[in-house]
């Protein structure tokens, strides 16, 4: 179960992967996004989603746009139909 | 990080005034009445005195601490860094507000327990413990309050 994660919600993230494209540790990118080790291990694992700012530092940081970094097509469907 | 940096030189100058009127009011007291057990009837029995004494001294070895962490992360950079990451780490943040969370749910059902029981047996724990419930409660939709209108 996803501490961090409501109900119903979950973001796949590719940070695992893009990490080791570029060769480097959890340590190094944690230090580069000034967070936790913990924080990018959680990440990785899907046991937190990042808040907007970070998540928006982490694509930066890879040079890539959010939605290629996290996978948000499985959150749970909004009833667009009402607004 | 300056701005971090600033924060914590204004911690530190916070810290250092606060203990050493506390350290100057306890000398004083301890000057003017050196019979500690004079000063109030609560220490009238030397249990109450030692653990007051104690508190102070673990009050006192702590904010010691704190003061030397704060300094050594205003003089060097990757304890200033290290400070920063620590305190600002979201997740880290995220993990406080659920543990104080539960905490107090935790701590309002016992003390709701608690009512119910001194209610039987003890009527004056019973106004106690209901008086400590109210205000939590009243505490409670204040701050609610408060922080919904700052969100707006």
């Amino acid at each position: 179960m996803c501490l961090f994660v409501e109900r119903g919600d979950c973001v796949k993230t590719k940070i695992r992967e893009l990490r080791k494209k570029k060769r480097i540790t959890q340590e190094e990118l944690a230090k580069a996004l000034r967070v936790t080790r913990h924080t990018i291990m959680a990440l990785e694992n899907e046991k937190y989603i990042a808040s907007l700012p970070l998540a928006a530092k982490i694509s930066k940081f890879f040079g890539l746009p959010i939605e290629e970094v996290f996978d948000l097509s499985e959150l749970e469907d909004i009833d667009y139909e009402i607004f | 990080m300056k701005s971090f940096k600033k924060e914590l030189q204004t911690r530190l100058k916070i810290i250092i005034c606060i203990n050493s009127v506390v350290i100057a009011f306890v000398g004083f007291a301890i000057l003017v009445y050196p019979n500690v057990s004079e000063i109030s009837v609560a220490f009238s029995d030397a249990h109450s005195l030692t653990i007051t004494i104690s508190m102070f001294a673990a009050m006192l070895v702590t904010t010691v601490g704190r003061i030397a962490r704060l300094y050594r992360a205003i003089k060097n950079e990757d304890t200033l860094e290290e400070q920063y990451i620590k305190e600002t780490d979201e997740r880290g943040r995220i993990i406080v507000l659920k543990s104080s969370r539960a905490c107090i749910n935790i701590m309002v059902t016992l003390l709701g327990a608690g009512i119910i029981i001194s209610f039987l047996y003890n009527k004056t724990v019973f106004y106690t413990l209901g008086s400590v419930l109210l205000l939590m409660l009243i505490l409670y939709i204040a701050l609610r309050k408060y922080f919904s209108n700052k969100m707006i």
